[in-house]
């Protein structure tokens, strides 16, 4: 799986950066002491091209600050964050790595400019000046995308979180970017929204090539992902590939997060002398496992 | 009997364009002392049901009493429902609004007019249940807080009521594992002690087969089914034919128990699940080496 990586092409590279949010002061002084950092502290990383990166950790683990280096909506107060060469901290080149860098939030009724779901979605083209024949091509290519077509002229009000969510995705998707982050775009969805936007992103990542960081603190939305980054007090704690971090369960317990169900069952029942897969997450292949062992 | 529904019936926005019927000959017996999950998509009715628990809801059709007082009279005592029945929002924590969490956690009992030592003893006693350090966050401000703290702060103003049902909307939606567990395991806590029956909406399937007694399914504003989860889980065609999700391990169960595994069916929980079949393991080997 590394090898792989390895080959790809390195599109955003995060170098020793630092950012820790300061309150005043006073409290500066007098929590310093107590708290471990608030934000991310000389973390260094790449993303490659076309990969499916998942970030997880706690609430407070620094995550979000992390997301929002990626494209130039925090500056690192020390290090650099470069995306296609393009450096986050320069004036005149953070239009560039924005437009190559979506963000999706995680509210999605805090998303949303326009009345009209068609109107929303061309916003952004709009906005970097993108010719109007050219607007409309984008818009309605962007909402087939996410399957949203159907509802072009209907106002967003009336729709879904996950549908809600879709065109949210479908508003970035339109600026045409190389990369889409999601910053627990999926936390205040119902199970039948998440699913919805999570088939999205896995869509948009297989076959329109675009590179997607997935910030989660569900376990269960990582085990597609290429490779999983795992932070806690804003340093990166773990990395690798689904099956590698699941492995380490009591670093994943530390780190305040959990094992997926089936992963959980599968590491109790190997303990226990039965000849079953530790590294599944199919159900169906636990139940076979098991069946057989018993 | 803590909660009694008979034929509750609601229409929206009645004998207009936007006429939606809510909730349809919807019958539901909650228990002193049942941890209950209600559950069901977006839009079968869930929150359209509990908003006429605490009386948010005007009863249309339909009769319901709640701890005994019967919310179809003329004159329904709403100070004595409110201080009977807790609701917790979702996303409690964007309803903090005073200066403190003093002051936040005390506004229901100010209220209730109560003494000025009554509340602050109800305001101590609730800040301390749900894990907060009384000294170190009363003269806080709420928003100095983090996500988890700030939902404790909003439950604590909502147990500061003593409320003997609790309702919870979602409490779960948005946190991390840990902050997943803690919540739940203050549920637990404030069930044992001062809201002994729980009402919770949770769309986590794993969370209501770990914690729920009883679960009331809603669909299209009826309750379809309303029994232990134990039980529920066994249906998981007709679950999946609503949309819902089945938690993993009744999955598990269920394929195991049709390929003629006999386990219990409280098999939710991992450790649950992990232990009988280690027993049940056991137990062939033995039989194999007698044999």
């Amino acid at each position: 799986m590394y090898l792989v990586l390895e080959n790809k092409k390195e599109i955003i590279s995060v170098q020793n950066a630092t950012y820790i949010y300061r309150t005043s002061a006073e409290d500066e002084a007098k929590e310093t002491a107590a708290k471990a950092v608030n934000g991310v502290q000389d973390v260094s990383l790449s993303v490659y091209e076309g990969e499916f990166l998942a970030l997880v950790g706690h609430n407070g683990s620094g995550k979000s600050t992390l997301a929002k280096l990626f494209n130039g909506l925090l500056l690192p107060q020390s290090g650099r964050v470069t995306v296609f060469g393009y450096d986050t901290k320069k004036s005149d080149e953070v239009f560039e790595v924005r437009r190559r860098v979506g963000m999706v939030f995680q509210n999605p009724d805090n998303q949303m400019v326009a009345s009209i779901v068609e109107d929303d979605v061309a916003f952004g083209p709009e906005n970097i000046g993108v010719p109007q024949p050219e607007i409309v091509e984008r818009v309605k290519w962007a909402l087939s995308a996410v399957k949203m077509s159907d509802y072009a002229d209907k106002t967003p009000t009336r729709m879904s979180g996950g549908q809600k969510q879709r065109v949210a995705i479908a508003g970035v998707l339109a600026l045409k970017p190389s990369v889409i982050v999601l910053d627990e775009s999926t936390a205040m969805l119902d199970p039948q929204g998440r699913k919805e936007v999570l088939d999205t992103v896995k869509r948009l990542n297989k076959e329109e090539n675009i590179t997607i960081i997935l910030i989660t603190h569900f376990m269960d939305e990582v085990l597609d992902a290429d490779r999983v980054i795992a932070l806690d007090g804003g340093k990166i704690v773990m990395e690798g590939t689904p099956v590698e971090i699941f492995r380490q369960e009591d670093k994943i317990k530390e780190t305040g997060l959990e094992l997926p169900i089936i992963c959980d069952l599968a590491h109790k029942l190997a303990d226990n002398g039965f000849d079953v897969d530790a590294d599944n997450f199919d159900l169906e292949k636990l139940g076979e496992e098991i069946c057989q062992s018993l | 009997m803590s909660i009694v529904v008979k034929n509750l019936n609601f229409v929206y926005n009645p004998k207009s364009p936007f006429e939606k019927h809510a909730l349809v000959d919807v019958n539901l017996t909650v228990d002193d002392g049942d941890f209950l999950a209600v559950i069901g998509h977006t839009g079968s009715g869930k929150s359209t049901f509990i908003q006429h628990l605490n009386g948010l809801i005007k009863l249309q059709d339909g009769v319901i009493n709640v701890d005994g007082i019967d919310l179809s009279l003329k004159k329904v005592d709403f100070k004595k429902l409110r201080g009977t029945v807790g609701m917790v929002f979702q996303y409690p924590e964007y309803q903090l609004f005073a200066d403190t969490v003093y002051n936040d956690v005390a506004f229901g009992p100010k209220n209730l007019k109560l003494s000025k030592e009554e509340i602050d003893e109800r305001v101590k006693e609730a800040i301390s249940l749900v894990g907060l350090n009384f000294d170190y966050v009363s003269q806080k401000s709420p928003f100095e807080l983090s996500g988890g703290e700030k939902r404790r702060v909003a439950i604590a103003g909502v147990i500061a009521m003593r409320p003997k049902i609790l309702i919870l909307d979602e409490p779960t939606a948005g946190l991390d594992p840990q902050g997943k567990k803690e919540i739940l395991g203050l549920v637990t806590k404030l069930r044992q002690t001062t809201s002994p029956t729980i009402i919770m909406i949770n769309h986590d399937m794993n969370e209501v087969a770990r914690y729920a007694t009883k679960v009331a399914v809603f669909d299209m504003g009826s309750v379809v089914f309303a029994e232990p989860p134990q039980q529920l889980f066994k249906k998981q065609e007709q679950l999946v034919k609503m949309g819902l999700d089945i938690p993993t391990l009744a999955k598990l169960r269920n394929m195991l128990v049709s390929k003629g595994i006999n386990l219990p069916d409280d098999c939710l929980t991992v450790e649950r699940m992990a232990e009988e079949l280690i027993k049940l393991k056991k137990r062939r080997q033995d039989e194999c080496s007698e044999t």
